[in-house]
């Protein structure tokens, strides 16, 4: 069986497609399948269609690839869906999930493996609802704000009957990211909560602001999955007072997978984070494949993919039938300053996702469009 | 084709069903050029007021004859390649040798097993689970080309001939795009043969084809039959009482009968028309076309009972047509 693996760039997380590299070929050594052939083709940042059909065409006609695993957007996917038909290949889409497509297009060759970061944001109305909430403010920026995970959010405060009265945007280069136009909101209302979408280096710039300008905030803050990635909490500032949030994945998580997980990534000097894990998980699918697939039978092979569950470091994960998407559990998790004053993910419970992934998938979008293309953060 | 240059396409269509496709390659600033077929009037002078605007060539076939001069159009109008949606008429070979493998149909249907003009009709018919928008290239014969893909479509339990006509249309302006973006970027289009064992051509239906045979059809095909022609063909003959009526909607029921089919048994707890069909099964009809119009199966049942002044429930009888 050969695999083909569409790696991408960004800005942000320079080192994302040797994270996922790592992440594949560790499995695959543990699991001693090393003799699987795999070939990688880059895609810029995975915005360029051309660059995106380009390099798929050439793992398929050049490399004679079965299974394509490509770290892209839905709208990239949709570019590939037919040369994935023509030649009855296998695509797997690697998916944050941070973004809503426009729909939840079903083909028979592809598949989309996600971390479901926008179905953890459509949670989040819930768990601040069991926490009292009546009204929330939010805050977000120019990429992070971009995708549609944040429709989702707003859509599952609606649904928890949580109002959300007070919008801030901030700017995207350090000197224009701010916080105080949250000061008349937090001085003013009461029974009130902070969301916001933030990450990488704008995590650690709006934990700082929090920090700096409202040193005595009563308000807690609730973080969706994008804002609770553990490399990434590890830099940024603990800002005080209560953060909490639901997450994807943490390597507090006592499952067997997980313990595996860390102690092979860490015998190999690899990092852990979310796209280590992508590519981890990448190696698990494969391991499945390998059982499942004929060659030349893309078809079936995906809809004997989608039929199975797998175990993974962040729990068993299934995939919907109407959608080809897969959903996992999410977990509840309180941020606590560690030695360094710096934050840490403490888990506090499982949220079983399939009853909110059903109604995830069939919100009305009401125009909301997002023209991110790119597979990753990136500027 | 040089890579990564804007293809330039033209489209050959017969009506609004093309219309997704006709808008997203403008969008696209693919298209080049728009045949129109034996189109409605109105549709044709929207296609043409829209291309002037657009600055996009037109033209109108409205017979076979003057396909005969697809050909020059061609020739003047130089497309990369021309995607026929619904086009009625047959491309002679002439219009084909314009460059090979510049034309692409959009079969509605799935292929090689719905070939013909009417696919969404016989796939609804025979009670398939999925459709298929089927893109492949054209040949002299209908719908014999190399499949380049195909876009399933599931049929739900409630689709008619408008409601699956509607969504493949939305389909077809989808694949249309990926299509031209295959042209664009791809090095070579990949195809496949199409399996001749498994083709069957079936023909625009006949009048017979669209009437419900009592002594032979069982509820569940009269189902079938009258959602596959709503409403291009206001729904399915009958003959009742020796009047022709046309059944518009109806719904299979769990009731079972021991007469003979054809038979209006009464109104069931919904006010639907309960009537006895093949292998003991029991269709519930919902609206009727009679002489003065649409009636529900409530208002003709007890119109029917007004005016024979008996109870119509057992004596009402729906005449068998035999082929």
């Amino acid at each position: 069986m050969k695999i083909g693996l569409l790696l991408p760039r960004s800005t942000f997380y320079t080192s994302i497609s040797f994270d996922i590299f790592n992440g594949v070929k560790a499995k695959l050594i543990a699991d001693s399948n090393e003799q699987i052939e795999i070939y990688t083709e880059n895609i810029g940042f995975g915005a360029e269609k051309q660059v995106v059909y380009r390099a798929a065409e050439q793992l398929i006609m050049q490399h004679d690839t079965d299974i394509i695993f490509a770290y892209i957007s839905h709208s990239s996917a949709q570019l590939l869906r037919p040369l994935f038909a023509s030649t009855n290949r296998v695509l797997v889409v690697l998916d944050p999930g941070a973004n809503l497509p426009q729909e939840w297009p079903k083909s028979e060759n592809i598949v989309y493996h996600s971390l479901n970061n926008a179905l953890g944001a459509f949670c989040l109305g819930e768990l601040m609802k069991k926490d009292g909430i009546r009204e929330a403010a939010f805050s977000t920026g120019y990429y992070d704000g971009g995708y549609l995970q944040t429709f989702a959010l707003a859509k599952g405060l609606e649904k928890a009957g949580i109002q959300l009265n007070h919008n801030v945007a901030t700017g995207y280069i350090r000197e224009e990211f701010s916080m105080r136009d949250l000061k008349p909101y937090l001085d003013s209302n009461t029974n009130k909560a902070l969301v916001a979408i933030f990450s990488g280096d704008f995590l650690q710039w709006f934990f700082q602001e929090m920090q700096v300008k409202f040193p005595d905030r009563k308000e807690s803050i609730y973080l969706p999955p994008f804002s609770l990635e553990e490399t990434m909490l590890l830099s940024a500032p603990y800002p005080g007072g209560t953060v909490k949030g639901i997450a994807a994945w943490s390597k507090n998580l006592t499952y067997d997978s997980n313990l595996e997980f860390i102690e092979t990534m860490k015998q190999n000097s690899y990092k852990i984070n979310l796209f280590s894990l992508l590519g981890w998980e990448t190696g698990i699918l494969i391991n499945l494949l390998k059982q499942i697939h004929r060659s030349g039978e893309g078809k079936k092979t995906v809809a004997a993919l989608t039929s199975s569950s797998i175990e993974t470091p962040r729990g068993k994960v299934e995939f919907d039938p109407e959608t080809n998407t897969s959903y996992g559990s999410l977990y509840t998790a309180n941020i606590v300053k560690n030695d360094q004053n710096n934050c840490e993910l403490l888990i506090s419970g499982t949220l079983e996702t399939q009853p909110a992934f059903s109604e995830m998938i069939k919100l009305e979008l009401e125009n909301s469009v997002s023209g991110w293309q790119n597979s990753y953060v990136c500027n | 084709m040089q890579l990564d240059k804007i293809p330039k396409i033209a489209i050959l269509c017969n009506g609004k069903f093309a219309i997704p496709a006709i808008q997203i390659l403008g969008i696209e600033k693919m298209l080049c050029g728009i045949g129109v077929g034996d189109a409605d009037s109105s549709f044709v002078s929207l296609i043409h007021d829209e291309c002037e605007r657009a600055q996009i060539q037109f033209n109108h076939f409205p017979s076979k004859d003057k396909v005969s001069e697809l050909r020059s159009w061609l020739d003047k109008l130089q497309p990369d390649y021309i995607f026929s949606i619904c086009f009625p008429f047959r491309v002679d070979r002439k219009a084909l040798e314009y460059k090979e493998n510049a034309f692409i149909n959009f079969h509605t249907g799935p292929l090689p097993e719905f070939r013909g003009p009417m696919p969404i009709f016989e796939v609804l018919r025979y009670g398939k689970e999925y459709t298929a928008m089927t893109v492949h290239y054209m040949s002299e014969n209908f719908d014999e080309g190399p499949i380049i893909f195909e876009e399933r479509i599931p049929i739900k339990s409630n689709d008619t001939f408008g409601s699956l006509a509607l969504k493949l249309s939305e389909v077809c302006g989808y694949a249309a795009k990926n299509m031209a973006q295959m042209i664009q970027f791809g090095s070579r289009i990949p195809s496949f043969p199409q399996h001749e064992k498994e083709a069957r051509y079936f023909e625009y239906p006949e009048k017979e084809d669209t009437q419900i045979r009592w002594n032979q059809m069982s509820a569940q095909e009269i189902e079938a039959l009258i959602r596959a022609c709503n409403p291009w063909n206001t729904g399915v003959e009958a003959i009742l009482e020796n009047r022709p009526v046309r059944l518009l909607s109806a719904n299979t029921t769990d009731l079972k009968h021991e007469v003979l089919p054809g038979q209006c048994l009464g109104l069931d707890e919904k006010r639907r028309l309960i009537v006895s069909c093949m292998e003991n099964t029991c269709i519930a009809i919902n609206v009727l076309q009679i002489d003065k119009g649409f009636c529900s199966a409530d208002e003709f049942f007890l119109s029917s009972r007004h005016i024979s002044g008996k109870n119509p429930a057992n004596t009402l009888l729906f005449n068998n047509l035999t082929r």
